[in-house]
Order: structure tokens, then C-alpha cells, then sequence
């Protein structure tokens, strides 16, 4: 019987000739099972490795193109292209069906998935590696147990407002992967760690949906809603650049932010999401923002109530250098220069703001130095110099003496020079 | 044409042969010892299941195996392990496969005692271990889920990078000995979660849902930092003496949020919704952290350590507590604490230019210990050591 | 999509014998020297497709380029082979336009390919991938744009760029080596992590805008060693022996970060950060100027200064410094030359000056100044400088210990 792959055919033994019957598989001459167009669509029903020997692809929009309905399957795409029908196509290029378990995906091109996925794996143990996707509204989503490396996803214009260029979202490890022109560029809900990745032009750079995620040495640039978008995780090492509506760093809810860098982000550099009169429209307390610089944004950090803010540059940025509402909230050792105000202690709609110990910052060449807006906060030791106004504070405030000269016994004092 | 070219295949499948310098091996070559160096590659998937043996036993330095994304499956609790190599030899690699169900007592999936092994794409599955490595290995981009026992378990001074493991129900997920790296490795759902020994770094690690039996456990003179710990029911990081935890979250945890041991570093960690915050009992120090919302203490000393930049709020004992002596608690910011802010148990401890704002008490402490005087609004001082209270 | 095969009858047997198109078992396009000898000496991939090298390909007459791709979706596995250009008057090796996307290209070597206006591998599309991939002997080296990635790649002796990355690239893993121009360049927000860049005739690395540089190491490099622009964070990295005219171990443009990193026996500045940058945790030493050049609205924290030839940190003003070790520089362990900063809380130590101040308004306590071989401090008038004491029992908490 003549095999549909390339015209050649082999006796298959054994274990072997059983499936051969089931579906006249051809074999490369290292045992993997070609897949070629003919196949198309291929549901792949027997554990083993494949390799797809030329292009393929699918022209009805319902359809599937490989569905992997078996556990410890391989796929090398073999640098070729898994192509979808374009608009309207609701089936996907590669699909794992719940329950199913390992399966890899490798060196290769899914594309024109544009209302579903280019590869979507609904069970777990998944690794997808040197694939490209694009022109899907979902490039590579993983469900649970997913290791991405060296991807490209690439979305479409329109795509709807949680589809992901690479997603994975529980337990994973997204590592030196780009994700641009998606609507969410790279996606995690719980436990997975995302490094050396890019996330450019698209809505929303990368989205934390959930706790226990960590991003690293990883750039969200041009984005338009945030850059990052994190709840209960950790950010280190990685730089917002040009979020044209929203943030750089969105906090969701606390989070530990570290060494990154947030520069001409629309509203704020680091902080939560505000409405358009400055209230708060997440409430992310008791986060920790420690050893970042954040510059040319509208407010360079916002933060709510029992948040600790230590080590920061905020420069430059049109209103505060840092926004504290609500309670309690340490701020120390940080520098602020040429903000519409350095640091602003603030209580919009009457809301509460005390308990907030604001100490030793240098403020420089701001609008205000350091400005409070309630009674019961605590600030001193502080640096004022070159401001419009370097202290304002509201009575009933504890506020160091404001001197000039640290010639004196007043260990708490406020410099101003 | 057609006959000639299933003789020439047949040929090809039927025996491992010398092409491009690879060797090809198939089921027929079980059980396959190797002894000679170089590179194998496996041309179908393998089931193996005679008792005890292993399919496939390296006797030799330098091989490379090549699992080709086949599956290398065992079968039953008799099983050995599905690749073995005693550390006699050194400088093993198997890459691009899948191991499951070798599950006989002890054995591995994977089982590679000699040094400096690599492991490359591998996804354990179903495994009595799933791989384990002698000193000096590096596991990279590997899953593994469903063992018995560990995941990955490597020998001293090994490296274990971008791995996911989940669902592995009776043991720790990762085991590590002595002077290891873990970096970028996600554990989430297991019976216990990442262990290393003394002397090792883990880094941008997420460890989350694991249950018991440890979450992030590290040993002597270790490294943390840059990882999120989530949910389970011991501590979430528990640090040996002189260890470093640095820039962690830890969130929803059972036990203590972070327990360190003798003359540690906690340093930017923020750690909530746990029982105590941070806790430790000997001449640590506890800086610029931030302990919120957690069932007991915020943080929690014992003897001998400094506790300093740090804010403490909305936990449900104290703020900031001292059970013994000597500890120096200085210029933190206690809040809304259910309790009391500070809390000094015994004297002989130093307690200055703290603040504490609205908790139940500004604070509780004993006689014998230097503290600075506790002032209210509006006063301004000129007693440097003062803490602030309201 | 498959070429038409002359030898197909004799399929895998002979198919490598009769090239020209020959497909692989697994259905790649194999490539072989044959493809290159002939008129028109350059291999043009109009089509999506795979493709595989099965020997070393050498091109044969100068002035043309080796691969030219114009379509989308074209792999090439160069498979551990070296596909060599005539040297400087070649044209490049594998040549992408902007105009097409998602070229991928790995797995095996290229070398002397043309010179300046050349390269080894110009993916200039969006999307595009090279990994694995040694480049030597070329114009650039390796060349990728927007959205591209390069990775475990090496770039050495080319005469220009080693490594080249458009908007929103990835260069992780890489080594550059010997280049003409910059080692690793990414023009921004970009990631550069894991890469070595060593003895390039000017930058090691350069990124643009926005971009996270992380755990590199650049040495020995003819201008800084690592530069970065505006908003960029850099954390892990070191930066030694770079030398030449201006060669700063690390350069930060505006609103930079930089963490934990490390900058030795540069030949000009272990640090420079223009405004409103932050440097914590890290140390400067040996440098041939200052250990930390910063401009004015720059914190500078806990973070050493050792053994430079000026000053530990320089600064114009406005700036915050606080909680350093500055030691045994040449000239002095902090000064500035502007007004506003705020200078708290170091330990200044064997150096020429302690402070030097050559301003005024600037605000000096708690600091240890201790056995500087000329002067504690050397202030201008108008600063403000916390008591100065030897004793330990000081009367002000902002005192400065001043021990000669």
C-alpha cells in the first residue's frame, strides 16, 4: 500500500504494523511519523514523535488542524507552517483536549488562527520551543505545566481583550520569548516565571492574573493600556517604557517591585490604576517598591494604604514624584527631583491618609517638596532644597523641625537649604 | 523501486547504525548497554518491562542519548530505571524526551550518578523518581509531574534551570544537594515543594499550592532571592543559619512566612496573609521588609537580631515582637496591628525611633530594656533615640 | 512547498548526488554547494518553506549575496555546516527584507561575508529568529529586526556590529567578540541578558530605550563597556577593562537603573548616570577617572568606590548619596562640583580628600570621614556640613566623625 507522505512505503512490524493500518503513517528514516498535507486534519491517537515534512495547512475556518488526542506526543513542525484559513477561523492549529498529558511542540510556524489558537493545550506538561506564532488571536496558551522557550507571538489587530500572544497559566516557565501586536502580549495566571522576554505594542504587555508569579529582566514597551500587569508576585530587573493610556507597572494588588525602571508612561510610572480624577480603581495595599527609578510619567509611583517605598529616584515626572493614599504607608531614603510635587501624602474625596512615616528622602527643584494633606503623619529627617515650596503640612502633622543648618539638638529635624 | 526502498528502511530501522556518526537504537536493542562514547539517538518509543533491569545502562564517559521526542516507558513497581548510569562515568546527556512509569523502588526515570550529567527537554512522568543526577549536573528546561518521590534530585554543585514541576503527590518536588543553583523553576501543586542543602542559590523561583513537607527550604549559608512563595502549610521559605533571603514575596502561607535560622539576612521581602510574618531566633537581621495581614506576629525575634527599616501592619498579634534579649529593634513603622505595635517580652533589648500608629497599643514592653521614650503628636523632640506613638 | 526533483525516482538514495532542490526524508529543501556554483550564484527563496544544508557551501564569485529570502516562513538549518562568503568584496550571507517576516536561521557558521555594508545573516524582517549560529569574518555579523531574537548565538572579527537587534529584540546567551563597531547592539526596549561582549572596537553592549540588561559581562572593550539609554534597568552585569578616550564601564542615559553590577579597571569611568538615575548595591574600582560620574537629580546607595584615579563619585548636583564606602581614590571619596546634593551616612576612607566640595548648598552628616592622606574635607563655603568630631561622643546626631 503506497503511503501518502512521500510515496514510499515500509513494512511495519510488530506494535508497529497495527498502527501503519490504522493510519498508513510513513516513517522519516530516524522512526518519526511524518505528517504532510494529505493527513490533514490529523488526529494523532498514538504516543510517539512527528514531523511535519512540508507546509500545512487547513482551508475550513471549524476545523482543527492536528488534535493531539494522546499522551507523550512530539511534534517538529521542522521549520515548516501550520497555516489556518484566516478570518473567522475558529478551529485551532495544534489542540490537546483536557486530560491528555506531554506534549511538545518545536521549530516551526502557526499562523492565521484568527478567532482561536495557534496552539492550544488544555491538558498539561506542555513545552512549546523555537516556534513562531502569529496571526492568531491566541498564539500559544497552556494550561497547566507549560515550558516556553524562544517563541515569537505575534497577534492580529481586533483580537478580543484576554487573548494572548503566549499564555500559560498554571506552573510554567516563559523564558526568551518576544510577544508583540497582541492584545495581551504574554499571560500567567498562578506560579510561573517569566524571564528575558519582551512584550512590545501590544494592549496590555504582560498580564499577572493571579499570585506566585515572577517576572524578570524582561521589557514591556509601547504597550498601550500597562506594561506589567501584576498582582501577589515579583518584578525585578525589568523596564516599562510608554504605556500610552495606563501604566508602566500596574499593581493589581500588593506586590514586591524591584529595580525596574518605568519611564514616560502615561499616568504612572509604578502604581494602581486610577479613573481620570486620580482615584484609585485598584487597590493594591501593602505592596513594596524598592530600588527603582521612575521618570517622565504622570505620576511617577502611586501606591495605597501600608505600602513600603524605599530607594527610588522618581524624576521628572509632571505631577507627584510619589502619591501615597490612605494609611500607613513607610516612604524612605528615596530621591525626588523636578516632579510637580516630590513626595504628596494625599486625601482626594475625603478619605483618610495617616499614619504615613515619611523619612529621610531628598526632594530637589520640585513644585513642592513634600506635601501633606492630613493631620497624624510622620515626617522627618527629610532633605528639601530647591523646591517652589519645600514642606507643606497640614496642622497636627508630626513634623520635624524644618531647618537649615544641622548645627542643632533636634535629631528629627526636616533640612531645607 | 518500491521493494528497494523498504529493504533500505527496513535496514535503517532494524539495527543501530553509524550514520553522521549517530547511533540509532530501537526497542529490539533492549535492554542497551552502552560502553562506548558518543552520540545515540532513539528511532521509536521503547516499553520495557522486565523486572530490575534497566532499559538502557550507560557504562561508558561522554554519550549523548537522544530520546528523538519518544517516551521511554516502564512498567509496574519492579521496574530499574529507564536510563542508568553509576558514577563510575561521567558526562552523560539525554535531551528531547519523554520517561514514565519506571516506578520500581528507588529507581529513576532517570538515573545518572556520575558527574556533571545533563539533562535537556526532559518530562518525567509517573516515575518512582523522576531524575536523578550526581554532582555537578545541569537540568535544564525539563517537567515533571506524577512521581512517587522526587521530581529532579541532583548531586552537589549542580544546576537546575527553567524547570516546571507540578503534581508530584508524596515527596518534594526538587531536591538539591550541597552548593546547587536552582534558577527559574516553577513548583507549584506538589507534596513538598523546592529543598537545596547548605551553600546553595535559588533564584526567581515560584513555589506555589504545594502543600506540606516543605515549601522552599534551603540549607546553611544559602541564597535566596527574586521568588515568590504561595499558599501550603509550613513555612514559606525556611532558611538555614547565615542564610540571605532577599527580595521575596511569600503569600498565604500556613506557617510562618519566612523562617530564618542563626545570623541570617531577610532583606525587601514582603510577606503576608501567612501565620507569623517573619521569624527568627538568632542574631539575624530583618530589614526594609514588609510584614502585612498575617494571622500572628508581623515579624517575630527571638535573641540577638536587628530589626530595622521594616513596616509592620494589619497583622493579627503584634507588630513587631522580641520573646528573649539584645535584639535592636530601630526605626521601624508598626500599624494598625490587632495587639499591640511593639512588643519586648524580656530585658536587655535596645528599642528606638520606631513609630507605631494606631494598633490596639502602641506597645507592651517589660522593664530592663532601652528603649526610647514614647511621644506623642504634636510634640517635636530632641531625643534622638525617641519612638513615636499614638 | 517542494521544488521539482530531477533524481526523485532514485529517491533518498541518490537525491543528494542530484541536488538542485532535492528534498530530505523529512521533507526540507536540502541545500548544497551546487546551488551556489552556477549562475546566479545567489539562491533566491521565493517561497515559505524548510531548509537544510547538507554540506559546507562556499560562494564562488564576489559581489553576490548567498541566500536572498523574499518570502514569509522560511527555516533554514544550516546544520552544523559553515556557509562561507569570498571575503570583503562578497555580498551577505542570508539576506532578509524588511518586507517579509519570520525568517529563522540556526544551527551551524558563517564567515567572510563582505565587509562594512554587509552581513552575515540580515533578518531585517519582523519576527525573525538566528540561534545557534557562529558569524565571523563579516560586515555585521548578525542582524535582526523588529521583534527579532538571537540567542546562543557568537559574533567575532566582523567589521562592524557583532550582533544587531531592531525594536523589541531579544539577544540572550550570546558572545561578541573582536568586532569592528559595537559588540551587541539592540536599538530598544529590547532585552540583552546572558551575552559577553569582549574586545569590540566600541561599545561591548549598547541598548536603546527602555530596554532590561541583565548578568552580562563586557570586557575589554575600545569605548564603554556597556551603554544604555534612557528608562533602561541593568542588573548583574560587569563591566571591566574597557579602554579607550571615553570608555565608562557602565554609561546610563536618563531615568536608568542600575543594580548589583560591577565596574573594574575601566579606562575612564567605572559609572556615569545622567539625570535621574539610581545605582544601589554596586561597586566601582580602579577605574581611570571616577568611580561614579553622575549628573545632577542622581541617587548613588550603598554602593562602593575603590582605588579610581579621581574621585570615588563625582556628581553635578542634586543628587543623593548615602550609605557608600568610598576608598583609597586618588583624588576625592565624594565630591561635587554643583550644589543641592545630600551626602549622608558614608564612610570615606584613604583617600586624597574625604569630601571636597566645590559648591555650595549641600548637605553633609552622619558620615565617617576618616584618614584621608591630605584633607577630611574640603568644602567651599555656603555647604552644610554636619558637626565635625572625633569623638565618639557626639553632641548631633547629623554629626560627621571627622578622624584625621
Amino acid at each position: 500500500m503506497k503511503n501518502e507522505c512521500s510515496g514510499r512505503w515500509r513494512a511495519a512490524a510488530g506494535a508497529l504494523a497495527a498502527a501503519w493500518l490504522v493510519q498508513r503513517v510513513a516513517f522519516a528514516n530516524d522512526g518519526r511519523i511524518e505528517i504532510c498535507q494529505p493527513m490533514m486534519p490529523y488526529v494523532i491517537t498514538n504516543s510517539g514523535s512527528y514531523v511535519v515534512t512540508e507546509s500545512l495547512s487547513v482551508p475550513a475556518t471549524n476545523v482543527d488542524a492536528i488534535t493531539v488526542a494522546a499522551d507523550n506526543v512530539t511534534i517538529d513542525l521542522n521549520g515548516q507552517v501550520l497555516q489556518g484559513p484566516g478570518l473567522s477561523a475558529t478551529g485551532r492549529g495544534i489542540y490537546q483536549p483536557a486530560g491528555r498529558v506531554n506534549l511538545v511542540v518545536l521549530n516551526g510556524t502557526v499562523a492565521g488562527w484568527d478567532d482561536s489558537a495557534g496552539i492550544q493545550a488544555e491538558g498539561a506538561g506542555v513545552r512549546v520551543e523555537n516556534v513562531s506564532a502569529r496571526d492568531n488571536s491566541m498564539g500559544i496558551y497552556v494550561r497547566k505545566g507549560g515550558v516556553i522557550r524562544r517563541c515569537t507571538a505575534a497577534g492580529r489587530a481586533g483580537t478580543t481583550w484576554w487573548d494572548s500572544g503566549i499564555r500559560v497559566d498554571d506552573c510554567g516557565v516563559i523564558r526568551e520569548s518576544v510577544a508583540f501586536d497582541n492584545a495581551v502580549g504574554i499571560m500567567a495566571a498562578a506560579g510561573v516565571v517569566i524571564s528575558d522576554c519582551t512584550a512590545y505594542s501590544n494592549h496590555v504587555g504582560i498580564l499577572l492574573d493571579g499570585p506566585g508569579n515572577i517576572v524578570l529582566r524582561s521589557s514591556a514597551c509601547n504597550n498601550y493600556y500597562d506594561g506589567i500587569d501584576t498582582q501577589l508576585g515579583v518584578v525585578e530587573g525589568c523596564a516599562a517604557l510608554g504605556s500610552g493610556y495606563n501604566n508602566g507597572i500596574a499593581l493589581h494588588d500588593s506586590a514586591l517591585i524591584s529595580a525596574c525602571s518605568a519611564r514616560a508612561n502615561r499616568r504612572i510610572g509604578i502604581g494602581f490604576h486610577e479613573d481620570d480624577f486620580g482615584l484609585p480603581q485598584t487597590y493594591p495595599h501593602g505592596s513594596l517598591i524598592l530600588d527603582c527609578a521612575v521618570s517622565q510619567n504622570g505620576r511617577g509611583i502611586a501606591v495605597l494604604r501600608d505600602s513600603l517605598i524605599a530607594g527610588c529616584v522618581a524624576a521628572d515626572n509632571t505631577n507627584q514624584g510619589i502619591r501615597v493614599l490612605y494609611n500607613g504607608s513607610f516612604l524612605r531614603d528615596n530621591l525626588c527631583r523636578n516632579n510637580g510635587v516630590g513626595i504628596h501624602v494625599e486625601s482626594p474625596w475625603l478619605s483618610e491618609s495617616h499614619h504615613v512615616r515619611i523619612e529621610g528622602n531628598a526632594v530637589m527643584d520640585n513644585g513642592t517638596g513634600i506635601q501633606v494633606d492630613e493631620a497624624f503623619n510622620l515626617t522627618v529627617k527629610n532633605v528639601a532644597s530647591g523646591n517652589d515650596t519645600n514642606y507643606f503640612a497640614v496642622d497636627t502633622n508630626y513634623l520635624g523641625a524644618i531647618v537649615s543648618t544641622p548645627l542643632n539638638n533636634w535629631p528629627w529635624s526636616n533640612f531645607e537649604y | 523501486m518500491a521493494l528497494t526502498s523498504v529493504l533500505l528502511a527496513a535496514l535503517a530501522a532494524a539495527t543501530a547504525r553509524a550514520g553522521e556518526g549517530v547511533l540509532l537504537f530501537s526497542q529490539r536493542d533492549l535492554p542497551y548497554l552502552i560502553t562506548n562514547a558518543g552520540s545515540y539517538r532513539l528511532v521509536e518509543p521503547i516499553a520495557f518491562f522486565s523486572n530490575h533491569t534497566h532499559a538502557i545502562e550507560v557504562r561508558a564517559d561522554n554519550v549523548t542519548i537522544d530520546l528523538n521526542g519518544f517516551t521511554l516507558r516502564g512498567q509496574g513497581s519492579l521496574t530499574g530505571s529507564g536510563i542508568f548510569q553509576t558514577n563510575e562515568w561521567r558526562n552523560l546527556t539525554v535531551r528531547n524526551g519523554m520517561v514514565v512509569s519506571w516506578r520500581g523502588s528507588e529507581r529513576s526515570g532517570i538515573e545518572a550518578l556520575g558527574e556533571s550529567a545533563r539533562m535537556d527537554g526532559i518530562t518525567v512522568l509517573s516515575n518512582y523518581n523522576g531524575i536523578t543526577a550526581g554532582p555537578r549536573a545541569l537540568v535544564s528546561g525539563c517537567m515533571g509531574t506524577a512521581q512517587n518521590r522526587y521530581a529532579i534530585r541532583v548531586g552537589d554543585g549542580s544546576r537546575v534551570e527553567f524547570c516546571a514541576l507540578w503534581g508530584n503527590p508524596l515527596d518534594r518536588a526538587l531536591y538539591a544537594g550541597r552548593g546547587c543553583a536552582i534558577e527559574h523553576c516553577a513548583v507549584y501543586d506538589n507534596y513538598g515543594g523546592l529543598h537545596t542543602e547548605e551553600a546553595g542559590s535559588v533564584a526567581g523561583c515560584s513555589v506555589v499550592s504545594n502543600s506540606t513537607y516543605g515549601l522552599l527550604v534551603v540549607g546553611t549559608g544559602s541564597l535566596v532571592s527574586a521568588s515568590a512563595v504561595v499558599a501550603g502549610f509550613d513555612p514559606g521559605i525556611l532558611a538555614g543559619p547565615g542564610s540571605t533571603v532577599s527580595r521575596c514575596l511569600v503569600y498565604d502561607v500556613y506557617g510562618p512566612g519566612i523562617e530564618m535560622g542563626v545570623g541570617g539576612t531577610v532583606e525587601g521581602c514582603l510577606v503576608r496573609d501567612c501565620r507569623t510574618g517573619i521569624v527568627s531566633r538568632f542574631a539575624a537581621n530583618i530589614r526594609n521588609c514588609l510584614a502585612y495581614n498575617n494571622t500572628r506576629d508581623g515579624i517575630a525575634v527571638s535573641n540577638n537580631c536587628r530589626v530595622a527599616g521594616n513596616l509592620s501592619s494589619w497583622n493579627e498579634w503584634g507588630g513587631i515582637r522580641a520573646d528573649g534579649r539584645d535584639n535592636r529593634v530601630d526605626a521601624n513603622h508598626v500599624r494598625a496591628n490587632d495587639t499591640y505595635g511593639l512588643i519586648l517580652y524580656s530585658p536587655g533589648n535596645i528599642a528606638a525611633r520606631n513609630s507605631s500608629f494606631q494598633n490596639a497599643f502602641a506597645c507592651s514592653i517589660v522593664s530592663g530594656n532601652t528603649t526610647g521614650t514614647f511621644h506623642s503628636f504634636p510634640a517635636i523632640l530632641d531625643e534622638p533615640w525617641a519612638n513615636f506613638g499614638r | 512547498m517542494r521544488k521539482p526533483t530531477r533524481g526523485a525516482v532514485f529517491g533518498p538514495i541518490l537525491g543528494l548526488v542530484f541536488s538542485a532542490g532535492v528534498c530530505a526524508e523529512d521533507g526540507r529543501i536540502q541545500l548544497s554547494q551546487m546551488d551556489f556554483s552556477d549562475d546566479p550564484y545567489t539562491y533566491t527563496i521565493a517561497a515559505p518553506g524548510s531548509y537544510v544544508f547538507t554540506e559546507d557551501i562556499t560562494a564562488v564569485k564576489e559581489g553576490f549575496d548567498g541566500i536572498v529570502v523574499v518570502a514569509d516562513d522560511v527555516a533554514i538549518d544550516l546544520n552544523g555546516f559553515t556557509f562561507s562568503g569570498t571575503g570583503s568584496l562578497s555580498g551577505s550571507g542570508i539576506v532578509q527584507a524588511e518586507s517579509n517576516r519570520n525568517l529563522v536561521v540556526r544551527n551551524g557558521q558563517l564567515a567572510d561575508w563582505g565587509s562594512a555594508d554587509e552581513y552575515g545573516i540580515a533578518a531585517m524582517g519582523v519576527g525573525s529568529r538566528v540561534t545557534g549560529v557562529k558569524v565571523f569574518g563579516c560586515g555585521t555579523g548578525i542582524r535582526v529586526g523588529n521583534a527579532g531574537l538571537v540567542a546562543d548565538c557568537h559574533a567575532a572579527s566582523n567589521d562592524l556590529y557583532g550582533i544587531y537587534a531592531g525594536h523589541g529584540g531579544l539577544i540572550s546567551r550570546c558572545v561578541a567578540l573582536h568586532n569592528g563597531s559595537h559588540g551587541i547592539r539592540a536599538v530598544g526596549r529590547s532585552v540583552v541578558a546572558g551575552c559577553t561582549s569582549v574586545s569590540n572596537a566600541t561599545y561591548g553592549i549598547h541598548t536603546g530605550e527602555g530596554s532590561a540588561v541583565g548578568a552580562c559581562a563586557v570586557f575589554g572593550n575600545a569605548s564603554h563597556g556597556l551603554r544604555v539609554e534612557d528608562g533602561t534597568a541593568v542588573h548583574g552585569c560587569t563591566a571591566t577593562a574597557n579602554s579607550g578616550a571615553s570608555a565608562d564601564g557602565v554609561y546610563g542615559q536618563l531615568g536608568v537603573v542600575v543594580k548589583a553590577c560591577a565596574s573594574e579597571g575601566n579606562g575612564d569611568d567605572g559609572f556615569y548616570g545622567n539625570l535621574g538615575c539610581l545605582f544601589a548595591d554596586c561597586t566601582s574600582t580602579r577605574n581611570g577617572d571616577q568611580g561614579f560620574y553622575v549628573q545632577s537629580g542622581v541617587a548613588i546607595r550603598e554602593s562602593a568606590a575603590s582605588g579610581n584615579a579621581e574621585n570615588g563619585i563625582w556628581m553635578v548636583g542634586d543628587s543623593l548619596v548615602a550609605g557608600n564606602v568610598c576608598a583609597s581614590n586618588a583624588f576625592a571619596g565624594v565630591y561635587t562640583a554643583g550644589n543641592g546634593s545630600y551626602i549622608r551616612g558614608n564612610h570615606l576612607a584613604g583617600n586624597t580628600r574625604g569630601v571636597d566640595l566645590d559648591s555650595s548648598t549641600n548637605l553633609v552628616v552622619q558620615n565617617s570621614v576618616v584618614w584621608n592622606t591630605q584633607t577630611n574635607f574640603s568644602v567651599s563655603a555656603g555647604n552644610i556640613i554636619g558637626s565635625r568630631t572625633v569623638s565618639s561622643i557626639c553632641p548631633y546626631e547629623t554629626s560627621n566623625f571627622d578622624i584625621p
